[in-house]
């Protein structure tokens, strides 16, 4: 498997889309309505990298961007906006989203190679942390 | 000034006649008041007419009632010469239009006091008219002028809510069309690799074969609502940004750079900018804008053309800084400049053009107090023009050479 997907958009259409062609190349995909039902879906499954909108009713994806940050670090962010506005792009950065795409989205490869960077990014954290695992708690302690 | 006179005596009208001539007026002499009529109804008509009440055919007061009723606006001043002298015929003629009243047998002084009197009414006339004059044509300016403010306005705000709410369905349907392609070629490249593809059947190849130009249709479609939904949010958030103290050279040399992969190899650009121009106070992104939309427009303009050149000129006139974009294109039909700053309007092909280029800058460039024109050169191609407000008064020796360094 390449890696688990959040996609969370309010628009159905797009949601089904994006959603399509991350299967289509392999990912692993569930899809939020909006912010509150994108944490409750985070709580409950493995998440990798979640692809979220902006402008959303109920929880807005910058206050999503920010909770995820709190509550998993672990977790990559990538922003997609239609509505492009430095606030909105400051936002994104301030709160360290890794990337923010704007719609229409007319190259998806530039999405597919976000994706593809955040994953990549991650595996070297759990490979990181998998080595860790391994280590005797004392050879970490000692170093200096 | 010219006066008409309409009397049926002979005797009478050459007194008259003779009084007015020597004190220089030109004199239009009728013998009746039909003739008189007809006089006064030609566009040039004198403006004093001094008319004998008693006439054969039409008499005086007849003539001013008619007058009175067929022109409103460009009426003569009218003296009604009677022999009447009761009250009630004063009233009478008064009452039917005439301006003044003179009793015969009247002095040459009296006579000539009253035209004077007359001619005074007409300068007076004249002078509210063309007055009322002005201010109609002011007022139908103004009100283009908020007509044009008021469409922009609305264009404006419509375009920023207008392309987010495009936005998103052009993201599924770009989205998916790419899907799809990418879907298409695995479908395809699979049953190919098995020797699965139906080889018999002429529908199925048309299929097979035309199905990526369709996707591609639909893409390029996608990508055309794309650059018009950009165009109209630039066209909103034109306003966004700071003002800062900028050379327009810098400016320039940003647009340039800009425009590098537009401009063709056989397109010669000429910069003829001098050193010590002094700093301008505005959006340098905006004014990057302007420059690049002159320059693409020029470059448009010259198209496939083997030779192209385009010129750009800043100089100082009247403290403002003047800038002229000129190219060697075809110029402008002289039907087409009077729309090419209407939002949309284009000549260019669908696709080539969203006509919102110089709508947009010519916004900008008046917010900026400053202002944008087209005209064609003599010896062809067009020339826009523009002035930008300079960020302090030029001093003809130059800001730049008397600021002294620390
Ligand atoms: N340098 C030029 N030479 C000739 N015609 C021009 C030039 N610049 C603009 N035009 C005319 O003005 C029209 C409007 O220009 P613009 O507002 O920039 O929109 P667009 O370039 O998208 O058509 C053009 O379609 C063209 O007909
Ligand atoms: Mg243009």
């Amino acid at each position: 498997m390449k890696g688990n997907l959040l996609i969370v958009d309010d628009e159905k259409e797009i949601r089904d889309m994006l959603s399509r062609h991350f299967r289509l190349l392999g990912y692993d995909v569930l899809t939020a309505e909006h912010g509150l039902d994108a944490l409750s879906i985070l709580q409950k499954k493995r998440v990798d990298v979640v692809i979220s909108d902006i402008i959303m009713p109920e929880m807005d994806g910058v206050d999503l961007l920010r909770e995820i940050r709190k509550q998993y670090p672990m977790v990559r962010i990538i922003m997609i906006t239609g509505y492009v506005t430095l606030e909105n792009a400051l936002a994104c950065m301030r709160n360290q989203a890794d990337t923010c795409i704007f719609k229409p989205l007319n190259d998806l490869g530039e999405l597919e190679e976000a994706v593809q960077i955040a994953i990549a990014a991650q595996t070297r954290w759990t490979r990181k942390f998998r080595e860790l695992k391994g280590m005797k708690p004392d050879t970490h302690g000692g170093q200096s | 000034m010219r006066v008409l006179i309409a009397e049926d005596d002979s005797v009478s009208r050459t007194v008259l006649e003779a009084i007015l001539k020597k004190n220089n007026y030109s004199v239009l002499v009728t013998e009746n008041g039909v003739e008189a009529f007809e006089a006064l109804c030609q566009p040039d008509a004198p403006a004093i007419a001094i008319l004998d009440w008693m006439m054969p055919r039409m008499t005086g007061l007849e003539v001013v009632q008619q007058i009175r009723l067929e022109y409103r606006e460009r009426s003569p001043y009218i003296i009604m010469l009677t022999s009447r002298k009761d009250a009630q015929s004063l009233v009478q003629a008064l009452g039917s239009g005439a301006d003044d009243y003179l009793a015969k047998p009247y002095g040459p002084e009296e006579l000539l006091a009253r035209i004077r009197v007359g001619e005074r009414m007409v300068q007076m006339q004249n002078a509210l008219a063309d007055h009322a004059r002005e201010m109609e044509a002011l007022a139908e300016a103004r009100a283009k002028q908020l007509i044009h403010a008021d469409r922009m306005a609305t264009l404006g705000v419509l375009s920023a809510s207008m392309a987010h709410e495009i936005n998103n369905p052009v993201t599924f349907i770009s989205g998916n069309t790419q899907t799809l392609q990418r879907a298409w070629t695995i479908l395809t490249e699979n049953l190919k690799n098995r020797k699965a593809l139906p080889q018999d059947d002429p529908q199925i190849s048309f299929i097979l074969e035309e199905t990526p130009a369709m996707l591609e249709g639909i893409l390029k479609g996608v990508n055309r609502i794309t650059q018009i939904v950009k165009g109209l949010k630039l066209y909103a958030h034109k306003g966004a940004g700071e003002k800062t103290i900028c050379f327009i050279q810098d400016i320039l040399k940003n647009a340039l750079e800009f425009c590098q992969n537009i401009i063709q190899p056989h397109m010669e650009i000429h910069v003829d900018v001098p050193e010590d121009l002094p700093e301008v106070f505005v959006h340098p992104q905006q004014i990057e804008q302007v420059f690049i939309n002159l320059i693409t427009n020029a470059v448009h303009a010259m198209g496939k053309s083997h030779s192209g050149e385009i010129r750009i000129m800043a100089s100082i006139r009247e403290n403002r800084m003047r800038i002229e974009i000129k190219d060697k294109g075809p110029g402008i039909p002289a039907d087409v400049l009077p729309k090419i700053f209407q939002p949309f309007f284009t000549t260019k092909k669908a696709g080539d053009g969203t006509g919102l280029g110089l709508a947009i800058i010519k916004d900008i460039l008046e917010e900026h107090g400053g202002d944008l024109h087209a005209a064609n050169a003599v010896e062809g191609g067009a020339v826009f023009t523009f002035h930008l407000p300079l960020n302090q008064p030029y001093v003809q020796t130059g800001p730049l050479h008397l600021r002294r360094k620390p």
